[in-house]
């Protein structure tokens, strides 16, 4: 091979090394990109442990109390954003590691827990509020019974009263029987069995002091 | 020589434009249909149709009527959103939605049956508490004539209250739909209205072993009457009248009030009962009584005073009990009611017409039923 021809040869060598060593380069600098990418998504890939733990126990602890007698529809409306939490976290867990991102699952499992939370306050109020119905009227039958009873003590007593007050009290004896019940449901926090009971109960106990009073003016 | 590739392969550039062309449409189709193939909508429209189907299960009150078909419904719907969200999570040619889609649907089916079933349930359930309402409404209703028109309904009237009280409870619980609670209070009627019965069965039992006794007092009653040719009374509690005799045969019957505890024979002064034995008239007042003409007979005989000498041994009565006495027909009844402590009470009119025949030494005999006479 002439000087020329070496010359050349040499020049496309060095230009072929200089190709590779810049391939080389750029293959580095892309690993390099790639690997800091995936450090970075690393961190959103992660299932949010500590607010699904939070919101599922919320919801056990909700479901066994009485907050679906007194707050149905908000806890209703937690129920459906936990399902919906768990769809988002399915969603997820089914992606690629690097394509993972939990950050929508995780604002859902907080939103059910703060829902939960507000149902759970909602049925406590709402239970205090049935309570407080509740005892005042045990209130209203429990004055309906002092009442009869105090008609029944005052009723003229006589051998021509003595019938009609035995069985009035015979009544007397059988409104407060179940009046008790309806007390022992009240203690048992059975709100609203208490309640109609009452009612049944206070319709007695105000007619039987109208017959009392009826039957003690007769007899003036 | 050299070789030379068909003119399709060959690089781009070495071969006719029109070549090219052809060959970048169909790498480009090929990518489209790898792309397109994977790719389904996933079933939201199933998801909302098991939804709502859910929902109205639930306002139709599935999981009271209908628990175990409305909690698999509610596990479909819950396995279908699960499923429908882990396709979402592949990647698109990858995804296959067939699952999600198919429990899905049977979420939807499934939850319309469960609605379907608490619906039926519910009605069969209001219809039932219903007839056991009306039932034992006619049951109450029944025994309180009953009860009413017996000695006993002084003591049973608690029971019968009770029932009442019970009974206008269910019917409140079964208006709001709460059957659960209409049947435990249906339940307390039923005993209630038991224990009435079972005491005027008690109460049966006793007359029909003491039948024989007042049978034999009103036979010896009116052979004494027809063999002296004189007048003698018969007090018949569970008829509410005192028959007259003169020689044997009733003259005159006169609707009577008795003692407000009007089932029992009378062990002590207090119990409101009116005695049942063969008694004599001490005393005849027509005038200076309280309760307008009285005629006193003269308990407690010798068997009453043996009577209460027993139970007070057997400690039956208060131990502080007394025997009692002053046991009269007396005027001012005619109520329709038991009203007395123990006497008999006729009207005003019928005294005035007993006092012209009845006096000192005339026998009363107080029965509480007699169903024979000689």
């Amino acid at each position: 091979m002439d000087g020329c021809g070496q010359r050349i040869l040499r020049v496309s060598f060095f230009f072929s090394r200089l190709q590779k060593a810049r391939s080389a380069m750029s293959t580095t600098r892309v690993m390099v990109v790639i690997a800091m990418t995936a450090a970075m998504m690393a961190g959103c890939g992660k299932a949010p442990e500590m607010e699904i733990q939070q919101a599922q126990q919320a919801m056990e602890s909700a479901m066994t109390s009485d907050v679906s007698e007194y707050a149905p529809d908000a806890l209703r409306m937690a129920e459906d954003t936990l399902n919906a939490a768990k769809a988002a976290q399915a969603e997820q867990d089914n992606k690629t590691a690097l394509l993972r991102s939990y950050g929508s699952t995780k604002a859902l499992y907080v939103s059910a827990k703060n829902l939960t939370d507000q149902a759970v306050a909602q049925a406590a109020t709402e239970k205090e509020r049935v309570r407080g119905e509740v005892a005042a009227l045990l209130t209203q039958v429990q004055t309906a019974v002092d009442s009869a009873t105090a008609a029944l003590a005052k009723a003229p007593t006589g051998k021509d009263t003595k019938a009609e007050l035995a069985l009035m009290k015979n009544d007397l004896a059988s409104i407060t029987a179940v009046h008790q019940e309806a007390q022992a449901e009240f203690e048992a926090g059975n709100f609203k069995a208490a309640q109609t009971k009452l009612e049944a109960v206070l319709a007695k106990a105000q007619s039987l002091t109208t017959e009392i009073q009826a039957a003690a003016t007769r007899r003036k | 020589m050299t070789r030379r590739l068909p003119a399709v392969f060959a690089w781009p550039g070495r071969s006719a434009p029109g070549l090219q062309l052809v060959r970048l449409l169909g790498a480009a189709a090929a990518m489209l249909f790898l792309v397109l193939a994977g790719c389904q909508d996933p079933p939201a429209n199933a998801l909302g149709e098991a939804e709502a189907a859910l929902r109205a299960a639930r306002e139709a009150r599935a999981k009271d009527f209908a628990p175990d078909t409305y909690r698999q419904a509610a596990v479909l719907t819950e396995d279908g959103r699960l499923e429908m969200a882990r396709q979402k999570g592949r990647l698109a040619p990858l995804r296959d939605f067939v699952s999600a889609d198919s429990l899905l649907r049977a979420a939807t089916r499934t939850a319309r049956r469960a609605r379907d079933e608490a619906v039926r349930r519910r009605d069969s359930v209001d219809r039932l508490v219903t007839a056991q309402i009306r039932e034992l409404d006619g049951e109450s209703r029944e025994l309180k004539r009953a009860v009413g028109e017996s000695l006993t309904y002084n003591r049973l009237n608690g029971h019968m209250m009770k029932a009442e009280l019970h009974l206008a409870t269910a019917r409140k619980f079964a208006v709001d739909s709460r059957f659960g609670p209409a049947q435990k209070e249906l339940g307390a009627v039923r005993r209630e209205l038991g224990k009435v019965i079972s005491e005027m069965t008690a109460y049966a039992a006793d007359e029909a072993n003491r039948l024989a006794v007042w049978r034999k007092w009103v036979t010896e009653t009116v052979v004494a009457s027809k063999k002296s040719g004189g007048y003698a009374l018969i007090v018949d509690k569970s008829a509410h009248t005192t028959y007259l005799l003169k020689a044997g045969r009733i003259v005159r019957k006169y609707d009577c009030d008795l003692g407000f505890n009007p089932s029992r024979q009378k062990l002590f002064s207090g119990d409101a009962a009116t005695p049942e034995g063969m008694y004599k008239i001490v005393k005849a007042k027509s005038s200076g009584s309280r309760y307008y003409k009285a005629l006193l007979l003269d308990y407690p005989n010798a068997t009453d005073n043996e009577r209460f000498r027993q139970n007070r041994k057997r400690r039956t009565i208060p131990h502080d009990a007394r025997i009692g006495g002053l046991i009269e027909i007396h005027g001012e009844g005619g109520r329709d009611v038991d009203w007395t402590e123990g006497c008999v009470a006729l009207s005003n009119a019928d005294m005035d017409h007993l006092m012209q025949f009845a006096r000192e030494g005339t026998p009363v005999t107080i029965v509480r039923t007699s169903d024979r006479w000689p």
